[in-house]
């Protein structure tokens, strides 16, 4: 009984991990490339965060089945070919099912291939660890990224076009700064959120 | 010898396992991926033609174009008569190509704009390639303008800070608009 409790904490534990303190996009400061550029809309960021989760689900959990099988001379290349698999995958389905989102994503969903949190989690997480703690894991980084990626779309979207998810949020007379979807505000909304969460983080 | 083979046979496995689950997915998606594209087709060429009653993308009247290419004029007809013409023009924006789907008048008056593909920038580009934008080309011709931005000395408006992208899309439907005056005959009569 005491056991399955541990199990059930730990599990919790391992996905709580992803959306705070090991957030992958402002405590680990991974995946920079398309958090910078696809959180332009709200929509945008939820479909990347959508996609990336799912890549990383099957990844995290190929990788664990076949930890044991696994030399460590190749591991690498087998990660590769796993995570190209499922990102292909991904990348067709958005295409056939949802064809609007495919076109707005563009470019980024292959190269959701080369987003090192994918990567990483598959060589520091599910290598390592059994196939259920894997799939918090992979559960806890996906929700990281997406809630990240969520909120700087928001703060971006509202401020540089005036609506979220696609509806005015100020009302007629607000002006947008066109410069917070332009790369710089990319740049500004990332630094200043990493900023204010490591002086929220700060231990005393 | 022995590990080398086990490394092998390991990451071959891996491919041949991998490369049947994407044959699986490409199957299964390929179908509805065609149907959908070709749906979209056909909404655009209805959206930008004046009413007709025949199937314009299965009478399509191929031309070559600037760059060798061949272009795709969709007729459009009531009761066997011409109504419009329905075609493509990918100008060169700030963002890459610009895919335009055009309708003009047998005439050569435009009709209708819509467009399909852009990646100008967002909030000042893509602008151009919105309706209240696009509005200020319908029932023009290339007789009755100069078909260029006023900042060149042309007779249409430009996005304030996206000239770029104003002057592709003016450019494109020029050049779309030169190539169906040049073969009109060819056109309107079918294959």
């Amino acid at each position: 009984m005491k056991n399955q409790m541990a199990t059930r904490f730990r599990f919790g534990d391992e996905i709580f991990k992803g959306i705070s303190r090991e957030n992958p996009t402002f405590r680990l400061v991974l995946g920079m490339c398309p958090s910078l550029a696809i959180s332009t809309s709200v929509i945008n960021a939820l479909g990347m965060g959508v996609a990336a989760t799912f890549v990383l689900l099957g990844s995290n959990i190929m990788v664990s089945l076949i930890r044991n099988f696994t030399p460590a001379k190749v591991r690498i290349p087998v990660f590769i070919i796993i995570i190209s698999t499922f990102v292909t995958i991904a990348d067709l389905s958005l295409e056939a099912f949802t064809p609007d989102l495919h076109k707005a994503l563009g470019i980024f969903i292959p190269l959701i291939v080369v987003n090192c949190i994918i990567l990483a989690r598959a060589e520091a997480f599910a290598s390592r660890e059994p196939v259920f703690y894997s799939i918090a894991d992979a559960l806890g980084m996906g929700a990281g990224f997406t809630l990240a990626l969520t909120l700087i779309a928001s703060i971006r979207e509202a401020l540089g076009n005036g609506t979220v998810l696609g509806y005015p949020v100020f009302g007629a007379h607000f002006d947008p700064a066109v410069i917070m979807i332009l790369a710089p505000g990319a740049f500004l909304t990332i630094g200043l959120l990493i900023g204010l969460m490591n002086h929220l983080g700060r231990k005393p | 010898m022995r590990e080398f083979l086990q490394l092998a046979g390991i990451l071959t496995l891996v491919s041949v396992l991998s490369g049947w689950a994407l044959s699986y997915t490409y199957t299964i998606t390929k179908p509805i991926i065609e149907v959908k594209r070709y749906e979209k087709k056909v909404a655009a060429i209805a959206e930008v033609l004046p009413p007709f009653n025949n199937q314009p993308d299965k009478e399509a009247v191929k031309i070559p174009g600037k760059q060798g290419e061949a272009v795709e004029f969709y007729v459009g007809k009531k009761n066997g008569t011409p109504t419009g013409v329905a075609f493509r023009s990918t100008p060169v924006g700030y963002g890459g190509k610009i895919s335009l789907m055009i309708g003009v008048t047998p005439e050569g008056k435009v009709y209708g704009l819509r467009v399909l593909e852009q990646n100008e920038t967002p909030g000042l580009g893509n602008k151009a390639t919105k309706d209240a934008y696009l509005h200020q080309f319908l029932s023009k011709d290339l007789t009755s303008s100069r078909w260029e931005v006023k900042k060149r000395g042309g007779d249409f408006d430009q996005v304030t800070a996206a000239t770029i992208s104003s002057r592709a899309i003016t450019k494109g439907i020029r050049e779309g608009l030169t190539l169906y005056q040049a073969h009109a005959e060819k056109i309107l009569k079918g294959n």
